[in-house]
């Protein structure tokens, strides 16, 4: 039994929880939200969305040029993709059919 | 009345469905492949419940990464849900027994789905929103574990769902210009710390930096504001 794996997926739950719940333990009892809480809460979302698709394209700047252009065509078609149609589902599902296309080439 | 609850929860979270039996069965596919089989992904999609967390989660379960990163990665991810549950206080405190769950289950789809509702919906509907959701998000995982193996292609690349969800995520932000400072700090400070850093080790330090340069530069456009 992979004793790491069990603890990396204990700590996601704990944390997922906890983030969750959090804000019920601190305002439950309607005390008044910090200013900056409220900000951050704005720009966060947003800022932590964009490095978790630099975190997806993580190989690009190490790997082959092949895999790395790849990457950045079908990401740049998911995004074009979606400016176009703002479709969910369609842009998700043309890019990753596009991607599983590519690297059997 | 309770069939009318099931079946207004089930209208409600037709978009939902969809979006969660796909990318649930992609997150299957892709932690089975990694070597986590169907049990793994029923208890990660029952347990943990995050999408983007969990797709992120992958990689980390075989890698010696330390667990104190897991957390701030963790933690960072899922920072959003902070702000969920402050505007959902008030209803969820009027709602007795299903407040655990209904807390533990604020996904970012189910929290906008019960957005739309009325405060005055009743309980039934709000829990088989969040229940169903739940269920959507593991069936679709569970069927992408299971299928894997028996399908006659393989699925190898279809975790390349994950960044086309980011990256449309990214570009409904894009769409909205007061989002566009956040989501270059956070581009910038995540391109920088993995050309710094390599791949395996600049998530956390990037999202720590992320929030510190935000934190900054709210605090000194407060002081602009004030002069």
């Amino acid at each position: 039994m992979n004793t790491h794996a069990l603890a990396v997926m204990g700590i996601c739950a704990a944390v997922t929880l906890a983030t969750r719940a959090l804000p019920f333990i601190c305002f439950g009892q309607k005390r008044a939200v910090p200013r900056l809480v409220t900000s951050l809460g704005h720009s966060l979302p947003p800022a932590i969305m964009a490095a978790l698709v630099v975190y997806c394209l993580k190989s690009v700047p190490f790997g082959t040029l092949s895999s790395g252009a790849i990457q950045l065509i079908c990401a740049a078609t998911v995004a074009a993709l979606h400016i176009w149609r703002r479709n969910t589902l369609l842009s998700i599902g043309v890019g990753t059919a596009l991607y599983m296309a590519l690297i059997r080439l | 009345m309770r069939n009318a609850q099931r079946a207004k929860a089930l209208r409600l979270t037709l978009p939902v469905l969809c979006g969660y039996l796909f990318l649930g069965f992609a997150f299957g596919a892709t932690m089975t492949q990694a070597g986590f089989g169907p049990l793994w992904v029923l208890s990660a999609s029952s347990l943990v419940y995050a999408g983007s967390l969990q797709f992120v989660m992958v990689p980390f379960l075989a890698s010696g990464i330390s667990l104190a990163a897991v957390a701030l990665t963790a933690l960072m991810i899922n920072a959003r849900h902070l702000f969920y549950g402050l505007s959902c206080i008030g209803r969820f405190n009027r709602m007795g027994r299903a407040r655990p769950y209904m807390i533990f289950s604020l996904t970012d789809e189910t929290y906008s789905v019960l957005c739309t509702l009325p405060g005055d919906e009743s309980d039934g509907v709000l829990v088989r929103v969040a229940l169903y959701d739940h269920l959507y998000w593991i069936t679709g995982s569970v069927l992408g574990a299971l299928m894997t193996q028996g399908l006659p292609f393989d699925l190898t690349g279809i975790d390349f769902a994950m960044t086309a969800l980011f990256v449309v995520i990214a570009v409904e932000r894009l769409m909205n210009p007061g989002d566009r400072f956040a989501l270059a700090v956070g581009a910038y400070c995540a391109v920088i710390m993995l050309l710094l850093l390599g791949p395996d080790a600049f998530l956390a330090p990037a999202l720590a930096v992320t929030a510190l340069v935000l934190t900054i530069a709210d605090i000194s456009s407060q002081k602009e504001a004030a002069r």
